[in-house]
C-alpha cells in the first residue's frame, strides 16, 4: 500500500475549497501542475490540470499534502491518481446555489469509486437566510444514495470548522 | 438520576466436571462477544441466578433439593426431563444447544430488567422534567412553548414547524441546558400567542438545540421504551458543529453509520462509558435521526482493516487539526 499522505477537497467553483485549505494549512495555497494519466482508456491520455495545494505538517515532520480541484470539469479520470495515497475526499457544497443537492450527487457521482474505498466528508458552506436546502435535505439525498457520510454545515473561513471536516473523516476510516 | 443497570446472568455451577465446565466456559466467552453477559460466580450457590450441574452425579439431587424455587436449574442428564425452572440437556451437552439455553434466559432476564428500570424511570422522572423532555414534547405534540431562563433571551420553541425563535445566540442559549431544569420558565402557548410573541426574531432549526439537549440533559438514561438490545444504526450523521464539538461523538457516529449495533455493543466497540452512548442515542433518536427494526438489514459490514501504520498517522493528523489549538 502507497504511503498515505493527501487529503483532496473538491465542489463547484466558489464553494470555498481554496479558502478551507488556507485555512488549516502551514502555508498560503498555491498553484500547482498535477499530471493526470487516464489508463483507463486504450489511447493513454495525460492531461495536466491546475490544483490548489499546500500541506500540514506533523510532529515527526511528515507532511500531509492538501489538493483542490481545479474548475469546473469532469474529474472522473482522476480518481486513480487520487486514490494513489488518498486519505478521503472532503468534498464542500456552497448552498447559494440554484441546485445543491444536484451538485452534491454531481461530485459524488464523479468520484464514485474513490468514494467506494475512501472516506467522503461533506461541508456545506456559504448558509444563509435563502438557503434552498436545509442540511436535512442533504442528509436525505445521502440515504436515499446509501451513502451515510459526515455532512455539516461550515464556514470554509473558519479554521475550526474544516478541522471538524476532517476530523470526522478520520473518524470514518477508523471505526 | 438514575443510572442504567446492565443485565448480566449469573450462575453457579457446583461440582461440575472438568469436561462439562470447559464447553460452559467457551459458551459464556462466545455469548460475550454478542453482549450477552454471564458471569460464573465462584462457589455461591444462593446468589446465583441459575444453577448449572449434572443431575446424574453424586450430588445431583442433592443440589436440586437446596436449590431456590425461583432458581432456574440447568441440568445435564442422560435422560432428560424438563419440570418448573428445570431445564434439561443431553450429555454431553453440545456447544451450541447450551449457548441457545444460555441466551434465552439472558433475553427473558434482560427484559424484565429493562421492564422495571422503565416503570422506576417513569416513576422517577415523572415529576421531574427535563429541557429535552420538554422539546421532545413540543415535537411530538406538536406544542408552542415559550421558554426563559436568567441571562439567556426568550425562547419560543414551535413543535409544528420544528423551529425556535429567539434573539439569543448559541453562546447565551448554553444557559438553558446548564441551569436546572427548576430554574427555567416553561410555559404553553396558542398559536395565535406564539406567533405574536415570535414576530420579527430570527429562526433556527429547534433540531439544533434539541439535539444538544438530548446529549446534554438525558443523564444516561435511556428513553423510555426503548431498548438497550435493540439493533439500531444512523440514518444520517448530526450536523456537528464547532462550537458543541466532542470528539467522542465522531466516534460514535463513525460506529453507528457504518453498521448497525446495539448500544450495548456500541459502548463496546467504542470503548465509551454506557451513559455517555445513552446521551447520544436519545439526541439521535429525538431529531429522527435513528433507524431501527425492518428498516434496517442485519447484513454485517465488510470488516475494515486499518494497519497500525495508518491509524497512528490519522491520529497523528487529528492531532495537528485538533479544535481550538
Ligand atoms: N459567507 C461565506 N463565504 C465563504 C464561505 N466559504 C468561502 N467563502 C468565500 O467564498 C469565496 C470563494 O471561495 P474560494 O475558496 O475561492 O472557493 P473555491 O472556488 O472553491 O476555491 C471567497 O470569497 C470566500 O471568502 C462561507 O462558508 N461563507
Ligand atoms: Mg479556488
Amino acid at each position: 500500500m502507497p504511503m498515505l499522505d493527501k487529503i483532496i477537497f473538491t465542489g463547484p467553483v466558489g464553494a470555498g475549497k481554496t479558502t478551507a485549505i488556507a485555512a488549516i494549512s502551514d502555508a498560503p495555497p498555491v498553484s500547482t501542475d498535477v499530471r493526470c494519466t487516464d489508463d483507463t482508456i486504450k489511447m493513454k491520455n495525460t492531461t495536466t490540470v491546475a490544483m490548489d495545494y499546500s500541506y500540514i505538517s506533523l510532529d515527526d515532520g511528515a507532511r500531509i499534502h492538501l489538493y483542490g480541484t481545479p474548475g469546473q470539469e469532469r474529474f472522473n479520470f482522476m480518481w486513480k491518481i487520487l486514490a494513489r495515497g488518498g486519505i478521503g475526499l472532503v468534498l464542500l457544497v456552497n448552498r447559494d446555489n440554484a441546485d445543491p443537492l444536484g451538485n452534491m450527487e454531481f461530485y459524488l457521482d464523479e468520484f464514485d469509486e474513490f468514494a467506494r474505498n475512501h472516506a467522503v466528508v461533506i461541508g456545506v458552506t456559504r448558509s444563509g437566510v435563502l438557503d434552498q436546502a436545509s442540511i436535512a435535505d442533504f442528509q436525505q439525498r445521502l440515504y436515499e444514495r446509501k451513502q451515510i457520510f459526515p455532512v455539516f454545515e461550515v464556514d470554509a473561513r473558519n479554521s475550526d470548522d474544516i478541522k471538524l471536516l476532517v476530523q470526522a473523516l478520520l473518524a470514518s476510516l477508523q471505526h | 438520576m438514575m443510572t442504567i443497570r446492565l443485565p448480566e446472568l449469573q450462575l453457579a455451577a457446583p461440582f461440575l466436571g472438568m469436561h462439562e465446565k470447559g464447553i460452559l466456559a467457551t459458551a459464556i466467552k462466545k455469548l460475550a462477544q454478542d453482549g450477552v453477559r454471564v458471569r460464573l460466580l465462584p462457589g455461591s450457590l444462593r446468589e446465583a441466578h441459575l444453577l448449572v450441574f449434572d443431575l446424574d452425579s453424586k450430588y445431583g439431587q442433592q443440589i436440586l433439593k437446596v436449590s431456590r424455587a425461583g432458581q432456574v436449574k440447568l441440568v445435564f442428564a442422560e435422560q432428560p426431563n424438563h419440570g418448573t425452572n428445570l431445564i434439561a440437556l443431553a450429555k454431553p451437552p453440545a456447544p451450541a444447544a447450551l449457548c441457545d439455553v444460555l441466551r434465552r434466559l439472558f433475553s427473558k432476564m434482560a427484559a424484565q430488567l429493562a421492564e422495571q428500570q422503565a416503570a422506576t424511570a417513569t416513576a422517577a422522572t415523572a415529576g421531574t422534567q427535563t429541557l429535552f423532555s420538554v422539546l421532545l414534547s413540543a415535537k411530538e405534540q406538536g406544542e408552542y412553548l415559550r421558554i426563559q431562563a436568567t441571562g439567556c433571551p426568550v425562547v419560543y420553541v414551535d413543535g409544528v414547524q420544528r423551529v425556535i425563535a429567539t434573539a439569543a445566540t448559541s453562546g447565551t442559549l448554553r444557559k438553558l441546558y446548564t441551569v436546572p431544569f427548576e430554574e427555567l420558565r416553561v410555559q404553553i402557548l396558542t398559536r395565535a400567542d406564539y406567533a405574536n410573541a415570535s414576530q420579527g426574531l430570527l429562526l433556527s432549526p429547534l433540531y439544533s438545540l434539541l439535539w444538544t439537549a438530548g446529549v446534554e440533559c438525558s443523564g444516561g438514561v435511556l428513553l423510555p421504551g426503548h431498548n438497550a438490545y435493540q439493533a439500531v444504526k444512523l440514518r444520517a450523521w448530526p450536523n456537528f458543529s464547532r462550537d458543541n464539538f466532542v470528539a467522542s461523538h465522531l466516534k460514535i457516529a463513525a460506529a453507528l453509520a457504518r453498521q448497525p449495533l446495539n448500544l450495548i455493543k456500541l459502548a463496546e466497540l467504542t470503548q465509551l462509558p454506557f451513559e455517555a452512548i445513552v446521551n447520544f442515542y436519545n439526541a439521535s433518536y429525538a431529531v429522527d435521526l435513528i433507524d431501527a427494526g425492518d428498516k434496517i438489514s442485519a447484513a454485517e459490514p465488510e470488516q475494515r482493516s486499518v494497519s497500525d501504520e495508518a491509524r497512528s498517522l490519522f491520529s497523528r493528523i487529528a492531532q495537528r487539526l485538533s479544535l481550538r489549538g
